[in-house]
């Protein structure tokens, strides 16, 4: 144990004495980076399932350089998984750079060699980058270029994929142009209405060697997009297109694929309004035939949910489903006027949002195939009707109003429905919840305040009722919690027995310019954790944490 | 100009793109049969496939290994190995234990213990890794049938009896050489698989039983036991010249009270047990027991 102390202490000393120093010049170039150290101790603990590790401790890190000097940047990240977190996946055990580059651009010109992150478009079709928090990271490995002019930039790039500590089978080769039309022609440049267009082609190579199939070496996909604003309205939308690409994921069907995304928004002084629309259809795109989970995506279809930051609200989210998918998202933000009899004194928003994500239809090719059956079309589908199996819907409404100068209240009412076997891929019965959240900040003193958290989540399915409650302090940089998770347990009929469980949870933390300190001690729920629709399983666990994350 | 020169540049770049990066594929999508020579002395491989009954996606990689062993006839020797968290029993229909202590050895020794399963592995190839997805097996396999000589480098003959009044099992393993080979250190391993144990399977792959669990699921190839120990027995430390002949017996083995011996195969493989190879699968064979 005081090995582990001293361990944790010697993260903490690395962070502040290398963290704190600001960017350096060095050979009249600048040195800017980041930290981030996640540490969790272990603790057997079998009422919430949690299990110790055989390190009892395990602790994810990294440390990000980059050194610019005019038009030159170098730079590298090292990573730590010694070993990885639990949830995280076991292939990120080890250590090194994991991420390192060398950049030259000017005006016109902008190269890359090594690591980079890219993305074309709304990335359907190419789109590298990480999410430390789900352990996920497809940057590219290879050469990047762009040429900007003053309407048109070109990218194009040629490269592997990271694959956790090597990279994977396959080449990704793209090129992507966007072209300003206000900027092309001289009469349009004054106007108030903005217009862009863009298109990408990518293409994949991974040698085929399956002696069951014949595979196609090079998968060609592309895609056309444009985006107009006019006064307070937006619309965006990028169609893409895939050929055929017999996978793990679409269980070797040589179905094309395709996808559409659309947006539509509006908004002027206290309101907002967007209406998002999308489709796709066995259009999972990676860079390796074979890979399934998070390995070597290179096309990225969000999903098109809200994500929640209260912890129940965010506790059944929503997976994007690439290979076949029809949803909508709407949401209005509006603002009731200061001093107005609905409005109070310093004004209420009301924001309301509503998404649905539904299977696409599909149907069999002939009598004889069933439907994805593999080493075959798979299936066809009509492009504007919706498949039988609802995936996801979320209603949420929520009521933010500032009572004084102190204090500060916010209602949210939540409704969900979540399909157990499209999100976490166990036939376990479908969710319907209704959730609570009450939130209140008192800020009784300059740099000073409290903030009181209540949130309750009812269903009759999975692991029953939830309630959740929490209070935290915040004194200039300092901060402290307590969150009690309540888990009232399930014994209906026709549910696996769920017992009734407390998780408390104490964190404290202290923020020092762009460096952040914050230790935690308690049970933490298993659980999902997604961002824009990517999702990582967090098991359960009991222990202290500890999370530094500073930027200089 | 300069703008010409661009847009040219860029037109070229993209006609060169879209005109090599693409391969439409017309059917026939799948190759039937066809998997090289059949007979006894040709090579094989040990397909090994950790699984578990509570794993979702791993009847679908069961299912992988028959269209293998379509492609392949008799020259692949499956070895399923229930292991890690997917294979513990749970409250009925999933309270059937079908993890073994040599299982566990095997799966800890080659990362398989807590990997998200399906996972699998050919003739124990480290490729960058030992574990293969599902959906590698067949690139892997090919590998070893497609590209080496069809003619194994050892040829393994097995015998075997039982004796139902003790409920032994009796081997007898003969290796000819049928190349020179370099000197190290060479193992033979004999295990004992069934088929045909009939209990539930998770699955939610839409197209096995329309994505439900199957409740009278067939578990076939189902590792048992090893005969001489998880690691085996080494057999010759020295380099093996064509033509020379090694033999291994092994006798009572007493069989699970619950195996049924109609349904049981002896399956033996022969590996590098030390230098650059170490631990790669020579040739595998398989009998059944009765």
């Amino acid at each position: 144990m005081v090995k582990k102390i001293l361990f944790a202490c010697a993260i903490s000393f690395f962070s502040f004495s290398t963290i704190n120093a600001q960017s350096q010049v060095l050979g009249g170039g600048e040195v800017h980076g980041s930290f981030q150290a996640d540490a969790q101790y272990y603790k057997q603990d079998s009422a919430i399932g949690a299990n110790e590790i055989a390190e009892e401790m395990a602790v994810n890190a990294f440390l990000e350089m980059r050194y610019t000097n005019k038009g030159f940047e170098a730079g590298m990240r090292y990573e730590l998984f010694m070993p990885q977190m639990q949830g995280y996946d076991s292939r990120w055990k080890g250590n090194g750079f994991g991420y390192r580059y060398i950049r030259y651009s000017n005006d016109r010109i902008d190269v890359t060699a090594g690591n980079f992150y890219e993305q074309f478009g709304s990335g359907m079709i190419l789109r590298s980058y990480q999410e430390w928090n789900l352990g996920f990271d497809n940057s590219m490995d290879g050469v990047r270029v762009k040429y900007k002019m003053k309407a048109l930039t070109i990218k194009g790039l040629v490269a592997k994929q990271r694959l956790f500590w090597d990279l994977g089978p396959g080449i990704v080769r793209g090129i992507d142009g966007e072209l300003s039309v206000n900027d092309l022609f001289k009469s349009f440049s004054d106007s108030k209405t903005r217009l862009f267009f863009g298109g990408s082609f990518v293409s994949r190579y991974q040698i085929d060697q399956n002696p069951l199939y014949n595979l196609p070496e090079n998968v060609a996909s592309c895609a056309g997009r444009f985006q107009i604003y006019h006064g307070g309205f937006n619309l965006k939308m990028e169609m893409a297109k895939k050929i055929n690409d017999p996978n793990a994921t679409n269980n070797f069907i040589y179905k094309e694929g395709n996808a559409v995304m659309a947006e539509l928004g509006y908004s002027q002084k206290g309101l907002g309004l967007s209406l998002q629309l999308n489709r796709s259809d066995n259009m999972d795109f990676r860079s390796s035939r074979t890979a399934t989970g998070f390995d070597s995506h290179v096309g990225y279809i969000p999903a098109m949910t809200r994500q929640h930051a209260y912890s129940l609200a965010a506790m059944y989210p929503y997976a994007s489903q690439a290979n076949g998918q029809m949803g909508l998202q709407a949401t209005i933000v509006y603002k009731l006027k200061k001093r107005s009899t609905l409005g109070g004194r310093y004004g209420t928003s009301i924001d309301v949002n509503y998404s649905v994500s539904n299977s696409i239809y599909k149907q069999a090719i002939n009598d004889t195939t069933k439907i994805g059956q593999t080493g075959t079309l798979g299936y066809s589908s009509d492009f504007f009707k919706l498949g039988d199996e609802k995936y996801y819907y979320d209603f949420n409404i929520k009521i933010q109003r500032k009572l004084s100068k102190k204090w500060n209240v916010s209602l949210m009412y939540m409704n969900v429905y979540y399909n157990m076997l499209i999100n976490e891929g166990h036939n376990s019965p479908d969710v319907y919840a209704d959730i609570i959240i009450g939130d209140v900040w008192w800020k009784f003193k300059p740099y000073n305040s409290l903030h009181f958290e209540l949130q309750a989540l009812f269903t009759e399915q999975d692991d029953g009722n939830w309630s959740s409650a929490m209070v935290e302090y915040n004194r200039k940089g300092f901060f402290g919690a307590v969150i009690l998770l309540y888990n009232h347990g399930n014994d209906l009929a026709g549910h696996t027995v769920v017992d009734s469980q407390l998780y408390p949870f104490l964190t404290l933390g202290y923020t020092h310019k762009a460096t952040r300190i914050s230790a935690g001690y308690g049970k933490q729920r298993e659980g999902i954790v997604c961002v824009g629709g990517v999702c990582r399983a967090v098991p359960a666990s009991n222990g202290f944490s500890l999370t530094i994350n500073s930027s200089f | 100009m300069k703008k010409i020169v661009i847009f040219a540049f860029a037109g070229l770049l993209s006609f060169m793109v879209l005109s090599t990066s693409c391969d439409k594929v017309d059917a026939p999508y799948m190759t039937i049969g066809g998997g090289g020579v059949v007979g006894d002395t040709v090579r094989k491989v040990l397909l090994e496939d950790f699984t578990g009954h509570l794993c979702v996606n791993c009847a679908a990689a069961h299912l992988a290994i028959e269209g293998l062993q379509v492609v392949y006839p008799k020259r692949i020797i499956p070895m399923v190995i229930h292991v890690g968290f997917f294979a513990k029993p749970k409250p009925a229909p999933y309270d059937y234990d079908f993890r073994t202590s040599t299982g566990d050895d095997i799966a800890a020794q080659f990362g398989a213990t807590a990997a998200p399963l399906p996972k699998g592995m050919v003739n124990r190839i480290d490729d960058g890794g030992y574990l293969l997805d599902p959906a590698d097996y067949a690139t892997a396999v090919s590998l070893v049938l497609d590209s080496m000589p069809s003619k194994p480098d050892i040829f393994i003959e097995l015998s075997s009896s039982f004796n139902s009044t003790d409920s032994t099992i009796s081997v007898d393993a003969k290796m000819s050489v049928f190349k020179n080979m370099p000197a190290g250190k060479y193992n033979i391993s004999v295990m004992v698989v069934e088929s045909k144990i009939v209990e539930a399977q998770k699955n939610t792959n839409p197209n096995i039983n329309n994505g439900k669990e199957i409740l009278d699921y067939e578990h076939n190839d189902v590792l048992r036991g090893a005969i001489n120990t998880t690691w085996g027995e080494e057999f010759a430390d020295a380099a093996l010249t064509d033509g020379q002949v090694f033999n291994k017996s092994y006798s009572k083995y007493k069989i699970g009270s619950d195996w049924k011996p109609d349904d049981l195969k002896i399956i033996a493989f022969v590996y590098y047990a030390d230098g650059p190879n170490d631990k790669v699968v020579i040739q595998a064979e398989e009998i059944h027991l009765k």
